[in-house]
């Protein structure tokens, strides 16, 4: 039977090619942000410059151990990263280049440990709570504009009290919150 | 020209959302992409799959890969694009179309045509004429609208399994 799948899929040599192809790639980006030559590389990482000329043009041959030190001469850390990837169990696109995860790390403001990303959370938790509390006070001015029972505008920077409702709180559907927080982002 | 004689075979991306890359095969010596991409050394053909995956999944590497804008050469080559190689000065050239429009018109291949080994800097531009003559070839364009184009099964990235 035959099956449609990624030129990684065709044994482990590939797999490891397209993976150590993407540090590499990142690799001569970062030596050119620097202006380093491969001999200079080769003299800093003490290897000889036929080996990094060989490493470069077919990354195939490179070792986890070369890797490490040829991240550290140019100023730059590795992790290895295995995932699981729901969207492609048959793995019929290859590998997720590495500069996927390098970009989301950096755009999560590069959490160092697992403080941060739980730090993270909260933060986008409190930030939430905030949003909420702000469009139920909008909902509240608009259901109650000319009452006088102590909800004032957000402009006047002081605590804003709900408007008392004798026939009980109103619920925020969806589409209220939608506009609320449209409106919010608009005037923010 | 019998029309089995012009045929465009997925090498890469079969099933990707927006891009892939197809091998040109065409009746005339120059269209050579096919023959000298399966007697490539294991490294450059990793290179090449490499640079294919790469340019489907829509990174910027333009040592690996590029086109010619508007502005160079007239903007006469503005669609063609070439594979690189620079470590083996090796190229591939093709075009780059869009065979799914008008039912999705964001959708883009590459039907590399021609191989080429490279040692300047400069671009023949004798090549990229011969990529422009295929791009407008009618049986050439018969295939990219081959409803068996993008049927399961073609292509190189079937593997016995």
């Amino acid at each position: 039977m035959e099956h449609i799948t990624h030129w990684t899929e065709r044994g482990t040599e590939d797999f490891f090619y397209s993976i150590a192809s993407d540090f590499i790639d990142q690799l001569q980006e970062k030596m050119e942000a620097l202006g380093m030559k491969q001999s200079q590389l080769a003299e800093a990482a003490r290897v000889s410059k036929s080996y990094v000329s060989k490493v470069f043009k077919n990354p195939g041959n490179l070792s986890l151990e070369t890797l490490v030190k040829f991240a550290r001469t140019v100023g730059m850390k590795v992790s290895i990263v295995a995932y699981e990837d729901k969207n492609d169990p048959d793995n019929t696109r290859g590998p997720i280049n590495s500069d996927i995860f390098r970009l989301c790390w950096e755009r999560a403001e590069r959490p160092a440990d697992m403080w941060a990303i739980k730090e993270m959370a909260v933060a986008r938790t409190n930030s939430l709570s905030i949003n909420h509390r702000l469009a139920n006070f909008e909902l509240g001015w608009q259901v109650f504009p000319q009452t006088n029972t102590g909800a004032r505008s957000r402009s006047t920077n002081t605590v804003a009290r709900f408007p008392s409702n004798p026939t009980g709180p109103k619920m925020i559907t969806s589409t209220d919150w939608n506009a609320t927080q449209k409106r919010l982002t608009l005037e923010v | 020209m019998a029309r089995n004689e012009c045929k465009i075979t997925i090498k890469a991306g079969f099933g990707h959302a927006h891009r892939s890359v197809a091998f040109l095969q065409y009746p005339v010596p120059y269209v050579d992409v096919e023959g000298a991409f399966d007697s490539l050394d294991k490294a450059s053909e990793r290179f090449h799959l490499k640079s294919f995956d790469m340019w489907m999944d829509d990174h910027h590497r333009p040592k690996r890969y590029h086109g010619w804008n508007k502005s160079e050469h007239k903007g006469e080559y503005s669609d063609c694009f070439v594979f690189k190689n620079v470590g083996e000065c090796e190229r591939l050239y093709g075009f780059l179309c869009h065979p799914k429009a008008p039912e999705d018109p964001n959708y883009e291949m590459c039907v590399l045509v021609l191989y080429a080994q490279k040692k300047k800097w400069n671009t023949d531009t004798a090549e990229l004429d011969r990529v422009e003559k295929m791009r407008k070839d009618t049986h050439v364009q018969a295939a990219l609208q081959d409803p068996d184009l993008f049927k399961e099964g073609e292509g190189e990235h079937t593997w016995n399994t």
